[in-house]
């Protein structure tokens, strides 16, 4: 077949665009790790990887959620801690005072030290969470939680349930017990009270001089019974509080091996398999040197050199 | 009968000129868009034909005759290449416009499917602790990055618009030009002698137009027995014919890019054309059409269904939720709150707890960010076909080209010899004419 000139010139020159194209994909793939650079090169793929992306960031969000709940939970349960201490010494101090040799002296300073007790539980039912709001006020969480009023009665102002956290996937965790489990709605065997109004009373049987030794002795064995079934309510809500942590943490774990199969998947899409791009981009490297070389060497040949 | 021998040598040398001409045309020429080698036409001289007026011989013959130059094309591979041209060239039109609208709409990173992934993550933050400002602004600024991402798709969607409209108007206006050029050809030919150089370069002139307007447009050329050609759309309406051109402009309409073939009116029935830059560029006009009328439903059912759901809660204040998107085109879609006590995470009345905010975020089960990649995979699906295509037509072309050139192309080392063979054959001619003087100068000598 006849070759004219600038077709041969010509068919060099694309096969080295060609070759030259080819080299500086692979380099840019080897350069950035990734395979796709535009979504034309996989279509399919490419939306698969973002659509992965964007479930790895749901799956962050709902880590931080995680988190979020977790620490709540955490200092909720911390203040449910400190609650059930202050009931257990309440407890202890109406116990060491109910014997027959405790004097007026030993009831006054029994009262006081109820007194700071009385104070401690309300600071741990006033607990914050660490953005700022309140861990039992219920749904009215940026409000505070108990106020004592001045004639010295505590009330919950809370109201509802605290907000659920969402976990993604429509799952949602509450990251506190409602007042209404923790400090209220305490069985007694005269009916049901608050933790708050358990102190009260106590203090007043120990406070009130008109009580005769034998009704001030069946007050303080109803204060001591009903501080032991407040302190029992407080260690029920704690064990709940421990389960959703538990459940948290098995979330967050199954969240995690999730994320570590979507990345892996990911890498194959859209990461670079460097050893075959190594390999290709040599081979192209090496055609285009020898392409290089062809050209020089037909380029220079010519019948005209011989014409004298 | 030297005589005879005089004229012989002469029309030798008259012949090798000639044809060493011709040889330094093909070698000046051999890169010359629609340049076909020439090669010279020789016949016998006439015997008999007086050609001094000192004599003749009935038995030698009378030297050579150059009755013109042949111009060496095949019609049929010409019209290969022409058609391959018309298929790479729409490729890569589509290809090249395909671009700007892919980067417009790119998946992965920060992408509108992204972001709004990112909206429903913030809003998740809020509803895990409604009671706090910082949550609060970080969902505002998603929503303001989802805003600025579809004004910005929208923005390169409408440049790359403009840019094909652009390159449509360019192109109509080219093949027009190249049409009345062709018209001139026309002229051109009908009025030379066939077989000359004149010819044979306004052949070459008109190859070349018809390469580039195969290029630009599908049409059909046929050329006539006087070197005329007659250009016809797919209809039969005419592009060229004799000395006539249509001029062609290009009109969006509702359906696309149309081309009419009549400057003056509507009464001209649009004409196809399937091949050439043109019907590349109304490709890509269709695609930048169909990109902003899928960034435009999208932000619209995004900021319809989020607007719908954040008045639908109660704010920090205890006031109704606002709209949260102004605007219902991707283009205007901006972000109406910057009040991070103003995000409506309540359910009313409010301000306490997050239930409007879980009923927000439970929208990214409608699937807005799958409508953007089926969006964006349905585009890179056209981008990449247009790619392969835009391959396969190139290298189609590529073959069409060297079978035509195969035939027509200017090959130097054939030339060299060529110069070669011309150059012994002037000499040998001047060694007849020296002969012949030699000749009468020994019949002078008699004395």
């Amino acid at each position: 077949m006849r070759v004219s000139t600038a077709s041969s010139f010509d068919r060099i020159t694309l096969r080295l665009d060609a070759l030259q194209a080819e080299s500086d994909a692979l380099l840019a793939q080897i350069a950035t790790g990734k395979r796709l650079v535009s979504p034309a090169d996989a279509p399919a793929d490419a939306a698969q990887v973002s659509r992965i992306a964007r479930n790895l960031a749901e799956h962050a969000q709902s880590v931080r959620n995680i988190d979020t709940a977790a620490t709540r939970l955490t200092l909720g349960d911390a203040a449910l801690q400190d609650a059930g201490n202050v009931l257990d010494r309440a407890r202890e101090v109406a116990l060491a005072v109910a014997g027959d040799v405790a004097n007026a002296a030993d009831r006054a300073g029994a009262a006081v030290e109820l007194a700071q007790l009385s104070d401690q539980l309300l600071a741990a039912a006033n607990s914050r969470s660490s953005s700022g709001d309140w861990l039992f006020a219920g749904a009215r969480s940026n409000r505070i939680a108990y106020v004592r009023s001045a004639a010295g009665l505590v009330t919950w102002q809370g109201s509802g349930l605290p907000p659920s956290v969402p976990l993604g996937g429509g799952r949602t965790v509450i990251a506190a017990e409602p007042a209404s489990s923790v400090f209220e709605n305490i069985t007694t065997d005269s009916g049901t009270t608050s933790a708050f109004a358990l102190i009260d009373e106590l203090r007043l049987a120990l406070t009130d001089a008109s009580l005769g030794t034998a009704a001030r002795r069946t007050a303080l064995d109803r204060s001591i019974n009903g501080l032991e079934r407040a302190s029992d309510q407080i260690g029920n809500a704690r064990a709940r509080y421990g389960a959703r942590l538990a459940a948290l943490d098995t979330e967050r774990n199954s969240l995690r091996t999730t994320d570590v199969e979507l990345t892996t998947i990911r890498g194959t899409l859209e990461d670079t398999d460097i050893s075959a791009a190594a390999v290709s981009l040599s081979r192209a490297q090496l055609l285009l040197q020898a392409t290089r070389d062809a050209f020089s060497r037909i380029g220079s040949l010519s019948l005209f050199d011989s014409l004298r | 009968m030297s005589a005879d021998l005089l004229g012989i040598g002469t029309s030798g040398l008259r012949a090798a000129r000639a044809a060493l001409e011709i040889a330094g045309d093909n070698v000046a020429n051999a890169s010359t868009p629609g340049y076909a080698r020439r090669s010279l036409v020789q016949v016998t001289g006439q015997a008999g034909a007086a050609m001094t007026p000192l004599g003749r011989s009935l038995s030698a013959g009378v030297g050579v005759d150059v009755t013109g130059l042949r111009r060496i094309s095949d019609a049929f591979r010409n019209t290969d290449v022409r058609t391959a041209s018309g298929e790479a060239g729409r490729s890569t039109a589509l290809q090249d416009w395909l671009e700007p609208l892919q980067s417009a709409l790119p998946l992965g990173g920060a992408d509108i499917g992204a972001r709004i992934g990112a909206l429903f993550d913030a809003g998740s933050a809020v509803a895990a602790d409604p009671g706090a400002l910082a949550p609060r602004t970080v969902f505002l600024g998603a929503a303001d990055s989802l805003a600025s991402r579809f004004r910005l798709a929208a923005l390169k969607v409408a440049d790359q618009r403009a840019g094909v409209a652009t390159a449509i108007t360019a192109t109509a206006a080219r093949i027009s030009l190249l049409a009345r050029t062709l018209a001139t050809t026309n002229s051109d030919a009908r009025r030379v002698a066939p077989q000359t150089a004149e010819a044979a370069t306004i052949a070459d002139r008109r190859d070349a137009l018809l390469d580039e307007l195969h290029g630009l447009i599908a049409v059909r050329s046929t050329v006539g027995v006087d070197g005329s050609i007659d250009v016809r759309f797919a209809s039969g309406t005419a592009l060229v014919t004799g000395s006539e051109a249509a001029s062609v402009i290009t009109r969006e309409g509702p359906g696309g890019f149309q081309i009419i073939t009549d400057s003056y009116g509507s009464s001209a029935a649009p004409q196809t054309s399937e091949g050439g830059t043109l019907a590349g560029l109304f490709g890509a006009a269709r695609r930048g059409v169909e990109a902003a009328q899928v960034l435009d439903q999208l932000a619209a059912s995004v900021s319809g269904a989020l607007n719908a759901a954040h008045q639908a809660g109660a704010d920090l204040d205890g006031n109704p939720g606002l709209s949260m998107f102004d605007g219902s085109s991707a283009a205007t879609l901006s972000a109406s709150i910057t009040d991070p006590r103003q995000v409506a995470a309540a359910a009313p009345p409010g301000p306490d707890g997050n239930q409007a905010m879980l009923a927000l975020i439970s929208l990214r089960d409608v699937g807005f960010a799958e409508i953007y990649d089926a969006a964006v995979t349905t585009l890179a699906n056209a981008f990449a076909t247009a790619r392969q295509d835009g391959a396969a037509a190139a290298s189609a072309h590529d073959a069409a080209v060297a079978a035509r050139d195969a035939v027509s192309g200017v090959n130097l080392d054939e030339e060299a010899a060529d110069i070669l063979r011309f150059q012994q054959a002037y000499q040998a001619a001047a060694r007849i004419v020296s002969t012949a003087r030699t000749l009468f100068d020994a019949l002078f000598d008699i004395r």
